[in-house]
């Protein structure tokens, strides 16, 4: 969305328009979700989380500087919610977690291959990212899924740009190591079944 | 970064310079911050490291499975339904105006209380008379509270004791023993404590410094009421402590309110000195 664009809904969102606060929603809602199921595997937490962060703003849109991104300031909002939500949150078995990614047990005859390649790559890039440090795993994510610059990123997360890059270069390591091994046990597994 | 020329992307032979490792490069690529033409250079180093390659290609992979798109529920109404909850959707004008009744609300309580501290420092509850008025006048006038004191006090012991039941009926419960310095005929002013846990208890606060000596006071009697009085003449070893209801525990553990006159009670209660050829001396 265009910076004009953002604002003028922002504004608009500011004086009572419903609608206006919807299309904001609809606008965002895809990009924050996405964050927060990155940082988060759960799709659930990642639900609850946007929900809050958009009430959050929405009521609070009077207080919005408008020389910053609409985007920049939800994200804030929902790391902060993920933050302290996480602190609460009980340790889930990893078990759980690839049961609860992607594993579309309601639909059992809905998927093609093609979605299931993909679904399972997906799942895949997930639980690799869940073997992350979770500040190496946020910077991956922002940079590499929502290209946001270092300073960009070093500005959100409250660090200095040389952490970044070190959080970045070592998450990224890491991740090709996870899928790596990944991928070994998958071929000892076909070697073995055929 | 420094990136060699021409012998770079080699392994580095004995007496050749050592290439750069290929991490830091392929990191550099993939941060982005390598122009176009260094990126070729990059790529074409470590074209026969297969490894390197390897590794950038994986990590490519990686990153890009990233940008896979994800299913998102539409959480467009749930969370308008919320935010109308919390919060209808008002204009901001009007939002300014429910701010700015709430501050004026707020600033009328402040300033309620300040006209009252000013009202209050302006027009004190007590005003001084417009004239001067002799000392030797407001002790005439108030010569007839001090007359009607005792009476007072009567009352209050007597509404004291109806509120301690049956109890205060008890007579006397026990006898303070006096040291022996204190003769009969000393004048000895005592108070009347309360204690609520415990009833009333009498105590001595001071000796010789008050004059009133009612003539009954002398006289050891059985009732609490009997006994009140501002001041007593000692007229025995003992005085009477006079209680209620649980005047046993009075008796036994001194009430906090007696704990306040201990050092008196102490200086009453000092044993004689043993005169001198009395082997008995003094148990008190």
């Amino acid at each position: 969305m265009e910076r004009a664009v953002e604002q003028a809904l922002i504004r608009r969102a500011a004086a009572g328009d419903r609608a206006a606060a919807g299309e904001c929603v609809r606008s965002f809602q895809g990009q924050l979700y996405a964050y927060i199921l990155r940082l988060s595997g759960r799709p659930e937490v990642a639900e609850d989380i946007v929900q809050e962060a958009f009430v959050r703003a929405l009521t609070n849109l009077d207080r919005f500087d408008d020389r910053y991104r609409f985007s920049t300031w939800l994200f804030t909002i929902a790391r902060r919610l993920y933050i302290n939500s996480r602190q609460k949150l009980k340790p889930m078995y990893e078990s759980e977690l690839v049961g609860s990614i992607g594993g579309d047990g309601v639909r059992p005859d809905a998927g093609t291959i093609d979605d299931e390649v993909a679904g399972n790559a997906r799942d895949e890039i997930q639980r690799a990212l869940l073997h992350l440090p979770p500040d190496q795993r946020e910077v991956v994510v922002l940079f590499h899924q929502f290209d946001w610059s270092i300073a960009q990123i070093a500005g959100h997360m409250g660090m200095p740009e040389g952490t970044v890059k070190s959080h970045l270069h070592r998450g990224r390591r890491r991740l090709r190591a996870v899928l790596e091994s990944s991928e070994r046990s998958a071929n000892r597994v076909e070697e073995v079944w055929g | 970064m420094t990136l060699g020329n021409s012998n770079l992307g080699g392994t580095g032979g004995p007496g050749r310079p050592q290439a750069p490792p290929a991490g830091p490069m392929i990191d550099a690529l993939l941060d982005g911050e390598l122009s176009d033409e260094r990126s070729r250079e990059v790529l074409r180093l470590i074209r026969h490291d297969a490894q390197a390659c390897e590794d950038l290609a994986r990590t490519r992979v990686a990153v890009d499975h990233l940008r896979t798109p994800i299913d998102v529920p539409d959480m467009s109404e749930a969370i308008l339904g919320k935010v109308h909850a919390r919060r209808r959707f008002l204009p901001r004008r009007s939002r300014r105006l429910v701010t700015a009744g709430r501050l004026a609300v707020a600033a009328g309580f402040i300033g309620a209380i300040g006209i009252a501290s000013l009202v209050q420092r302006h027009v004190p509850a007590v005003r001084l008379a417009d004239e001067p008025t002799a000392v030797t006048r407001i002790v005439e006038a108030a010569a007839p509270n001090a007359i009607d004191r005792p009476a007072l006090t009567d009352q209050t012991v007597e509404k004291i004791k109806a509120s301690l039941g049956s109890g205060s009926t008890a007579p006397s419960v026990g006898r303070l023993t006096l040291s022996p310095r204190i003769r009969p005929g000393d004048k000895l002013h005592y108070d009347l404590s309360i204690d609520r846990e415990s009833g009333v208890v009498w105590s001595i606060t001071s000796s010789d410094a008050f004059a009133s000596i009612p003539s009954t006071a002398n006289q050891p009697r059985a009732g609490a009421a009997a006994e009140l009085g501002s001041s007593i003449v000692v007229v025995g070893p003992e005085i009477p402590v006079v209680g209620a209801a649980r005047a046993e525990a009075v008796a036994a553990r001194p009430s906090p309110l007696l704990s306040r006159f201990r050092p008196l009670m102490m200086y009453l209660r000092e044993p004689p000195k043993p005169i001198e050829g009395d082997s008995a001396g003094s148990d008190r």
